[in-house]
């Protein structure tokens, strides 16, 4: 049940990252709500459940969007296991750590794609400074408010273990 | 050593996952066309965008529709001047279209310069920035093939990237991967075909580059595809240049451009397939 709730999940978060709320921002600062998604969940279990949620978010990203396939579920896969990691540090209880960490991983999330890219060789559509300045700020609190919504309510689902049978750390 | 591995274990493997997606992505990275699996999973959530769109189309139409709600008999007086006007302007462009067709006829052209339009919507959008990529509601069942010209009525927007039974990414000119050879539309002048880009130091702006220092241009001309590229056909608009500045090196000069599409509201676009010629005696049902 758990891994068909989780890939719903992520459908869902793409279907309105591509359509609602790219249409309501026209300006070209968007939510990454697959981000905030991937955060969420992997703070709510592990880095290794963190990285294959990550994983499959991405590379979907990658086929839905029509990114090089690997792009972005690279960077995915290292928010997930990072996230999974903390996952044991924070009080999963307490909502205010969630939305504080997703604004470190917006920031990962922005800066990555132009190392990435600098790795294999794309070419710029922006320069660093300039996407971080137009970009990132807006995104991050975006995605601070964004966290403040939804972790609440998968959190509550966890509790029921509706998202993943156990943690491998049981965090506080 | 297997005391060291299993410590580590979720590190290597972790690194060994990033590896391969380096390399995968590195492999996709110029790609063209998409895999089965890729196809499979497009042609599943093309329906679930459409319905996504369609619903933040109504929404966004409803709360325009009562914010506007003064002005739409206004608008309505206008858009019905305006159909009138357009209807007559159809009527002209068919005879023009007929004669056009007829003059071909007459002088032995090829028809091939004619394009068939198939309309489609934007269902979806990378939202990243980092790549520029739309997803229409049109695939391969409806004639979109890989490599087709997309445009709107302002101009080009770009070229279809991979295709699904149901629908097809669509590359923007905007995206730093793709390139246009262009020329400006009042010199025509073979010599000054340059290459259309996305700006970098300008997101959402274009750049003519390989411009001969003597070349024939200035603000506010408009810049059409050459044709030479093999992908985009001759004469759809890109852009009108805002201004010209040299190269680094100063051998050559750039324009930049201000694209003619609006690529932050594309909802509907056409793809540009080439039709064959018009059957023959089809004149006299004209």
């Amino acid at each position: 049940m758990g891994p068909i709730i989780i890939f719903l999940l992520l459908t869902l978060s793409l279907a309105l990252q591509g359509s609602f709320l790219v249409l309501i921002s026209p300006t070209g600062v968007h939510p990454d709500l697959v981000l905030v998604v991937v955060v969420a969940l992997a703070l709510l279990s592990d880095s290794k459940r963190g990285a294959l949620v990550g994983l499959v978010a991405g590379l979907m990203q990658d086929i839905v969007f029509g990114a090089p396939l690997g792009f972005f579920a690279f960077i995915k896969v290292l928010v997930g296991a990072m996230a999974g990691f903390l996952a044991e540090e924070i009080n999963r209880d307490f909502v205010l750590a969630p939305m504080l960490l997703v604004l470190f991983f917006s920031l990962f999330n922005d800066l990555m794609p132009f190392i990435l890219k600098e790795l294999i060789n794309i070419p710029h559509s922006f320069s660093l400074l300039q996407y971080l300045q137009q970009f990132s700020p807006g995104r991050m609190l975006m995605h601070f408010f964004i966290m403040g919504l939804i972790y609440p309510y998968l959190c509550r689902a966890q509790k029921r273990r509706l998202l993943f049978r156990q943690a491998e750390g049981s965090g506080k | 050593m297997l005391a060291f591995l299993k410590k580590w274990q979720k590190m290597i493997t972790l690194f060994f996952v990033l590896t391969l997606l380096l390399v995968l992505t590195q492999r996709t990275v110029a790609r063209q066309g998409i895999t089965v699996v890729e196809e499979a999973l497009l042609t599943v959530a093309a329906p679930v965008q459409g319905v996504f769109q369609r619903f933040t189309r109504s929404v966004e139409g409803l709360l325009t529709s009562v914010q506007g709600y003064r002005f739409l008999a206004a608008e309505n007086r206008r858009l019905e001047d305006e159909l009138a006007a357009a209807l007559v302007l159809a009527a002209r462009l068919t005879e023009l279209r007929h004669e056009n067709h007829r003059l071909r006829q007459m002088l032995n052209f090829e028809a091939s310069s004619e394009h068939e339009l198939i309309a489609a919507e934007v269902i979806a959008r990378d939202p990243s920035s980092w790549f520029q990529i739309i997803i229409i509601n049109k695939g391969s069942l409806h004639g979109v093939e890989q490599n087709l010209a997309v445009i709107t009525s302002e101009g080009l927007v770009g070229s279809v990237l991979s295709v699904s039974p149901v629908s097809a990414q669509v590359l923007l000119l905007t995206d730093s991967r793709r390139a246009v050879s262009a020329m400006v539309q009042r010199s025509r002048e073979p010599g000054i075909v340059g290459v259309v880009e996305a700006d970098a130091d300008m997101p959402g702006y274009l750049r003519m580059i390989n411009l001969p220092r003597d070349a024939n241009i200035q603000s506010g001309d408009t810049i059409i595809s050459s044709g030479l590229g093999g992908i985009y056909p001759q004469g759809f608009v890109l852009g009108y240049v805002l201004e010209i500045a040299e190269e680094e090196l100063g051998h050559l000069r750039f324009a930049l451009l201000r694209p003619a599409a609006n690529f932050n509201r594309l909802e509907e676009v056409f793809v540009v397939a080439p039709s064959a010629a018009p059957a023959r005696g089809s004149e006299g049902a004209y």
